[in-house]
């Protein structure tokens, strides 16, 4: 059985790569292109409110060179987590892209996008069927938490891939997905072996950031085989190291060796990872174990409140040896302007960071002592309205300014703001609400295709 | 000789695992130091919980050897966006790792 060729044109959809990394991929003559579109490392925002990771323009770059090589040399192409987040808003976007560049280029081929938006009613029937479960940490899944959440997305695994291939599919335009099934699901569906062809995912879906010089926009290639599987970088300025593709098996993961997937868990205690030649680098013992049931893990944002925040720098030494308590200051005295303007009752709350000290590492700061010459102040409103953030924020920021120091006398400004306006409403904010599986009946029922012929 | 854990081995990262965890990369290019640094105790579980003032139970620890790797997993104090979180994308928590003081033979250090 001769390899099945993967190639990984970038990390992201919409992070470009070069047109001639990818000419070089596409002579290698690949069995299938694969993209990730997307992660929830950027948090709940995208998810929540339905925007692209990414702008629709950087998508459309690197969507009509990847469609027309597709077409060109009859690849399928296979895009997950389409927009970023993968839920029916994003999927949709990146359909109409295609669908534009289609018409514009004058190709012809068929499309299928796989939706993953879960139905609450669905999640409720579940959870009555006891057929869900907690992931680490969290409580069992109930119906106020299902009703709770704003938008719901599951993360699927290959099958759905493979289902649209069996239908004929050229492009694939996905929802929320396993990075690494977008890559296993051909390699799987041609009968190769399923660690390595999992363990070739988890290093493509990156694009060639596993190579060095580490390279996230630029294409990667994979020859997945009955025994293991090889990887090499397009790029001649990159190499795959033995050392480079074990450490990025390690990537993102909370283990460096168990990477678990709807079916099953990637194992790769064992691996061998050997140098084929200088730029190639050959994985053996990748060992994919069943999962007992095929579980499928959740995802959802909930929308607590309106964000409003200002930054403003301090030169004065007093300030930044007292922070702490003027932080405290603004607090109390914002605490009492809302109850006089609003009631005991209002809802907000008021977080203010301090650039220089602890904001980037909060409770976990060792050092936790401002020690440079200026400190910034990034206060930030939470509130049920943006008028009501706005407004909150306002209180915030005047006391932040004029607030009182010691050993200083007479109306004190504290504060540079760098920009006017200094408030920044920075609309809605949505928390992650699921930590959660789902048991489904089959791999695909959560994953309606649809196919259109363009 | 004394060096910071910066100058010993190259990969020192943070970054989120999921929405709810933080993991942590120490990663060596030299598999004499990695077996040094490792088999003299001076990265442990241990080590990092009380960096970090977190229970060792709490860390999930677990060394890689193909990729002369060890790492380092923890549950967010607050998920990825929550308002009290303060880095979304969970990188840049490693700071206190790379001045852990580490000692290795001369010898074991090209250039020193």
């Amino acid at each position: 059985m001769s390899p099945t060729t993967l190639l990984s044109p970038t990390g992201i959809l919409g992070y470009g790569f070069p047109e001639r990394s990818f000419a070089a991929g596409l002579a290698a003559g690949p069995d299938v292109i694969g993209c990730d579109g997307g992660s929830t490392d950027q948090g709940p925002a995208d998810l929540g409110r339905g925007t692209l990771h990414v702008s629709a323009d950087a998508c459309r770059r690197d969507l009509e060179l990847m469609i027309t090589g597709s077409r060109r040399f009859d690849v399928p192409l296979l895009i997950g987590t389409a927009g970023g987040a993968g839920a029916e808003p994003h999927v949709e976007a990146m359909r109409e892209i295609v669908v534009e560049i289609a018409r514009q280029r004058r190709l012809h081929f068929s499309l299928a996008t796989i939706r993953s938006d879960v139905p609450p009613t669905y999640l409720h029937e579940r959870v009555d069927a006891g057929e869900t479960g907690p992931l680490d940490g969290a409580g069992p899944l109930d119906h106020d938490t299902v009703d709770s959440c704003d938008r719901i997305v599951a993360v699927m695994g290959a099958e759905p891939y493979q289902e649209c291939l069996r239908r004929g599919a050229d492009v694939v335009i996905a929802g929320r997905s396993s990075d690494t099934a977008i890559f296993a699901a051909v390699p799987l569906l041609k009968g190769g072996a399923a660690g390595p062809s999992w363990h070739a995912g988890k290093i493509l879906e990156c694009g060639a950031a596993a190579a060095v010089p580490m390279s996230a926009t630029d294409c990667m290639l994979a020859w997945v085989g009955p025994d293991g599987f090889d990887v090499e970088p397009c790029s001649p300025a990159q190499a795959c190291t033995p050392i480079s593709i074990a450490a990025h098996t390690m990537y993102e993961n909370e283990s460096p060796y168990l990477l678990v997937e709807p079916s099953g868990t990637l194992d790769t205690r064992n691996c061998s990872f050997t140098s084929v030649n200088s730029r190639r680098t050959r994985v053996t013992g990748s060992a994919f174990v069943p999962a007992p049931r095929y579980s499928v893990k959740l995802e959802a944002a909930r929308l607590i409140g309106y964000r409003t925040f200002c930054i403003g720098v301090s030169h004065d030494p007093v300030l930044i040896a007292e922070s702490d308590r003027y932080v405290d200051a603004v607090r109390t005295e914002v605490a009492a302007r809302v109850a006089a303007t609003w009631g005991e009752a209002a809802e907000y709350s008021l977080n203010v960071r301090q650039i220089g000290k602890n904001a980037g590492m909060g409770p976990l700061e060792p050092t936790d002592k401002a020690t440079g010459h200026e400190i910034g102040l990034l206060i930030s409103v939470i509130a049920p309205t943006q008028a009501r953030a706005d407004a909150i924020l306002a209180m915030a920021r005047t006391q932040a300014l004029h607030g009182e120091l010691p050993g200083r006398e007479g109306l004190l400004s504290n504060l540079a703001f760098p920009f006017a306006p200094s408030d920044v409403p920075a609309g809605p904010v949505h928390v992650f609400a699921l930590n959660h599986v789902v048991f489904p009946e089959s791999p695909t029922e959560l994953f309606p295709i649809h196919a259109e012929r363009l | 000789m004394i060096l910071p854990l910066s100058h010993v081995a190259p990969v020192i990262r943070s970054k989120n695992a999921g929405p709810f965890h933080l993991t942590f990369d120490i990663l060596f290019s030299d598999r004499a130091v990695f077996r040094h640094v490792l088999g003299t105790g001076q990265i442990s579980r241990e080590r990092f919980a009380r960096t970090y003032r977190l229970n060792e139970c709490d860390v999930r620890w677990t060394i890689y050897e193909p990729a002369l790797g060890v790492k380092a997993t923890i549950r967010r104090l607050a998920a990825s966006g929550d308002p009290g979180d303060d880095d979304v994308y969970g990188c840049q928590q490693h700071a206190p790792l790379l001045g852990w003081d580490i000692d290795v033979p001369s010898a074991l250090i090209p250039g020193r």
